[in-house]
């Protein structure tokens, strides 16, 4: 009997040992992966370290985007050890307007019992969080950017905002442009955690360190930039217009030394985003007509002895008549005169010496069929015919017809200041990161013109500045090669049902060795639609302040 | 049952053991909470010297050089140097 009941108990026994041996081996051998996954994920965690985003600086080395550090506010009723309007006063004496900017807020979160939570949108800086240490009250740590100079060059600059999946990245300008430049690389830490879920960092963990962005020097120039943005908005104002842009280059180099759109003061507020004077195409009007005259001085089609013959009359073909500006024919019109007087009709006989193909290999080489690539984003690519009737090549010589960006004008106009040679606008300069310096790669400069049809059209822009309709505007001390123009705005192909103008003004000076080229334009003046009476008093402005600036 | 020696050998181990296990887990958390006060105090110098960048950058605007220009305020910055002999 006592046999077989220990027989019994070694058996339930074992049954009982080879049970647990085969649970054993089911969690230690089949289930180990997965559980020791499990338990790495409750012991270790991944930490991100967030780069700093790379900063701004203007051609003097001030900083125009800096990095800021705030904090968002929040309350947790159930961690509360006091009462909330106790809690509130507190805050108030921190930061006396917070009770009013969230009014409404407050007032929900009291009453709602079964709201535990509420983040406000006021902003604490690091001391005001320091001194609202109390239990129930939470920060959030927000990276904003910081604009010491506030608006100033904001379609250069752009904006940053979070993208779909809160990551802050740049929208417009430079910070989209140089998004990856500007971001860095995040790092990260992972290792394992203490109960209340900090990384012990003395214990074995892999990490790597974040990667700042870098920093951009741009070519800026904050002054030239302030007085741009100064002295078109008081232009518009001045010639009721609907907006107006600016833009400002070095000749020799390309760069960009100050770039501005303003819309009419009593307008939406214009998107930070979208910068017309790089999107926006626009008919360039008979600022375009000094590059007609280089080219066909260029081929030798015209030499500066070139008499229109023809110019008492209307220039007729097929059924258009192309005439003049003011109505008036200027008989027997030099070449000087032709541009002196904005010449329609000498124009149009111009192009047709010159030739349909000649006139589309310069266009082509001047950069104006696509984008000038400047450093910014958002350029729009400039559309060309495909169809080059005798009309349109007529009309093409006064600049109506063709279209082109403000940018992409100023860089083939900056072809003559630069003795013939294109250069490709450039925004930035250099890169910093710590003591490393990288430089903004340069494109390949290309020779358009010769140096003798550079000096040829430049004694012409100077003859006509100084003997034509903006001589009065043009101060004594500076030497300017210059010419303004009027475009027609087109609506649906016709300009007909539009009386609205895009007046304009682009030179350079002085005329050798420039220190700046500048175009003006000038959205729809009302008290008068031409170049000559309201982009040209603007740009003698800006020349006599960057004058003494550069 | 045991022997005299090998017993006290046991306990002594046990209590060298948990002895070890008090200092080390005590040095972790010591050397852990040093690294967070380091970081802390990282991120305050970070902090304040984002805010003198800004503050720096905010008196040298065109807006400030202008404001001062027109009211003829400047800041008079005088250095004295004593040499000796």
């Amino acid at each position: 009997m006592q046999n077989s009941r220990s027989k019994i108990l070694s058996i339930a026994l074992t049954f009982c040992f080879i049970i647990i041996s085969c649970r054993f081996f089911y969690w230690q051998i089949i289930k180990a992966p997965e559980l020791k996954e499990k338990a790495k994920n409750q012991t270790y965690k991944i930490e991100k370290i967030s780069p700093d985003r790379g900063k701004i600086y203007s051609s003097d080395n001030f900083p125009l985007v800096l990095n800021q550090t705030t904090y968002q506010l929040s309350l947790y009723k159930p961690n509360f050890k006091e009462d909330i309007d106790q809690l509130l006063a507190k805050i108030e004496q921190i930061n006396p307007n917070f009770k009013t900017e969230n009014e409404e807020s407050i007032d929900k979160f009291k009453n709602n019992s079964s709201q535990k939570w509420i983040t406000f949108n006021t902003e604490f800086n690091e001391d005001q969080k320091k001194s609202l240490d109390i239990s129930g009250i939470e920060f959030q740590k927000i990276e904003k950017r910081f604009y010491p100079e506030n608006s100033l060059a904001t379609d250069l600059l752009g904006i940053i905002s979070k993208d779909n999946n809160g990551t802050q990245i740049g929208y417009g300008g430079i910070e989209a442009f140089y998004q990856k430049q500007l971001q860095g690389k995040t790092g990260f830490i992972f290792g394992p955690q203490d109960a209340t879920g900090k990384t012990i960092l003395n214990k074995k963990s892999w990490s790597s360190d974040a990667i700042n962005g870098r920093n951009i020097f741009t070519n800026i120039n904050r002054s030239a930039q302030f007085y741009v943005e100064k002295i078109l908005r008081e232009g518009i104002d001045k010639y009721t217009a609907d907006s107006g842009s600016i833009t400002i280059m070095e000749p020799k180099t390309g760069a960009i030394l100050a770039m501005a759109t303003l819309t009419a003061t009593n307008s939406a507020t214009m998107s930070s985003i979208r910068n017309p004077a790089i999107s926006d195409l626009f008919e360039p009007g008979s600022i375009f007509k000094p590059l007609i005259v280089s080219m066909a001085l260029d081929t030798n089609s015209i030499d500066t002895d070139y008499i229109c013959t023809k110019c008492n009359q209307p220039h007729v073909i097929g059924k258009y008549n192309i005439s003049n500006w003011d109505s008036e024919f200027h008989d027997n019109s030099t070449l000087q005169d032709i541009i002196k007087n904005s010449d329609n009709i000498g124009m149009s006989y111009i192009i047709a010496k010159l030739g349909k193909d000649n006139f589309l290999n310069y266009y082509q080489k001047l950069g104006l069929t696509q984008k000038t690539g400047v450093d910014l984003q958002g350029e729009a690519k400039p559309t060309i015919k495909t169809e080059w009737p005798e009309i349109d090549l007529a009309t093409a010589s006064f600049g109506q017809g063709i279209v082109v960006t403000q940018v992409g004008m100023l860089q083939a106009f900056n072809v003559i200041a630069n003795d013939g040679v294109l250069v490709k606008p450039k925004v930035v300069n250099y890169f910093a990161e710590g003591n490393k310096i990288t430089k903004n790669k340069n494109d390949k400069e290309t020779r358009v013109f010769n140096q003798d049809t550079i000096q040829k059209i430049k004694n012409i822009l100077k003859y006509a500045v100084e003997n034509g309709v903006t001589a009065k505007l043009k101060p004594d001390n500076l030497e300017v090669c210059a010419k303004s123009g009027t475009a027609q705005v087109a609506i649906e192909g016709s300009y007909e049902n539009n009386s609205s103008t895009i007046a304009s003004y682009i030179g350079f000076s002085p005329c050798n060795n420039p220190k700046f080229t500048m175009i003006v334009t000038i959205n729809n003046p009302k008290t008068s639609p031409w170049g000559s009476s309201t982009a040209a008093p603007i740009w003698y402005e800006l020349a006599s302040k960057l004058n003494d600036l550069l | 049952m045991f022997n005299k020696p090998f017993f006290l050998l046991i306990i002594f181990i046990i209590i060298l053991q948990v002895t070890f296990s008090f200092y080390y887990s005590s040095e972790i958390i010591n050397q852990n909470n040093l690294i967070n006060q380091n970081q802390t105090v990282l991120e305050d110098i970070k902090n304040k010297n984002q805010d003198l960048e800004k503050k720096l950058a905010i008196l040298s605007t065109l807006t400030t050089i202008e404001a001062s220009a027109s009211q003829k305020k400047y800041i008079n910055l005088k250095e004295i140097i004593n040499l000796k002999n």
